[in-house]
């Protein structure tokens, strides 16, 4: 029985966090996102098995998050309010070649973010050159070029 | 152009898929019975292990499903009507076969070797006070063993020990 409750509290806990961080937090792996997810993973693992070192308890706790997962993957795509809820939706933060400032600022994201990712993706080298670009719910922006 | 083959090719693993996904539903439902049967206790820890003998001297409750690598308790309590508590536990030795006791509140006068007994001894305690052995499972699979409350009828404990 705790076995299954105890991941699912963990499971609910961290994605409640990673939520509230906002999307920018772990889509791109950097250096220190990848520490944070090490010792996120280090200090949830007690949490996860207690006491408990015995293979079925690690079979339930794996077979517990798998199960979890994919409960949300058919709850979201059987109710878009879920969906939201989880997964967020995208934003436009450069509409026609325009950075709408209030937005980049609400999503932390700045203008040098978006010249990364233009960079990154299109080649792009000045603003300018941006028809739009997308706050995407991953975390990852994606650039349209003008034309 | 009567043969396509990208489309046959497409098709056929198109069947691929569907076999693929069928496979996903079943392996979800083992999934959940699984979880299911986890959370009511079949591996330990849950309404379905939970599990109390009982004899006119007292009662034992333990878990029927334990698992190799966590400690767990065998909880003995005296009767309701009992005026003292209990001065006496005798267990079958073949029971350290399958677990080690790793201590026992409260702490017992004497603990002796009787035959194949293993003699627990307390001092003299209050009505309703139970006594508790943690143990440790130490080989897997089916055990059992008697155990005797205030030399009263043997009580018989069976256990499962999983990975």
């Amino acid at each position: 029985m705790e076995s299954v409750i105890r991941p699912t509290l963990v499971y609910l806990f961290v994605l409640l966090l990673l939520r509230l961080t906002g999307k920018r937090t772990l889509a791109q792996i950097t250096s220190f996102d990848f520490v944070l997810l090490l010792i996120i993973s280090e200090a949830t693992q007690q949490a996860l098995i207690g006491e408990d070192n015995s293979m079925i308890n690690s079979l339930i706790v794996v077979a517990t998050l798998i199960g979890i997962n994919i409960l949300m993957s058919l709850l979201k795509q059987r109710s878009k309010w879920f969906d939201r809820l989880l997964d967020d939706i995208p934003l436009v933060i450069v509409a026609d070649g325009k950075p709408l400032k209030d937005r980049m600022d609400k999503a932390r994201v700045d203008e040098d973010d978006v010249l990364d990712a233009a960079r990154e993706n299109c080649g792009l080298e000045r603003m300018d050159q941006i028809r739009h670009a997308i706050l995407e719910r991953d975390g990852q922006i994606s650039i349209i070029p003008r034309r | 152009m009567s043969h396509r083959p990208i489309e046959e090719k497409l098709d056929r693993q198109l069947k691929f898929h569907r076999t693929e996904w069928r496979i996903q539903r079943i392996g979800w439902i083992f999934l959940s019975v699984f979880l299911a049967l986890a959370l009511a206790g079949l591996f330990g820890n849950g309404p379905l292990s939970h599990t109390r003998v009982a004899g006119p001297q007292g009662r034992i409750e333990y878990q029927r499903f334990v698992r190799y690598g966590s400690p767990s308790e065998l909880v003995i309590t005296p009767a309701s009507g009992a005026a003292r508590g209990i001065s006496r536990v005798e267990i079958t030795a073949e029971y350290l076969e399958g677990f080690r006791i790793e201590s026992v509140t409260p702490e017992p006068t004497t603990v002796r070797m009787s035959g194949q007994q293993l003699v627990y001894e307390f001092a003299a305690a209050g009505a309703g006070a139970s006594i508790s052995f943690d143990v440790d499972p130490q080989r897997l699979w089916r055990h059992r063993a008697l155990v005797r409350i205030d030399g009263g009828e043997a009580l018989e404990i069976r256990q499962l020990t999983y990975p």
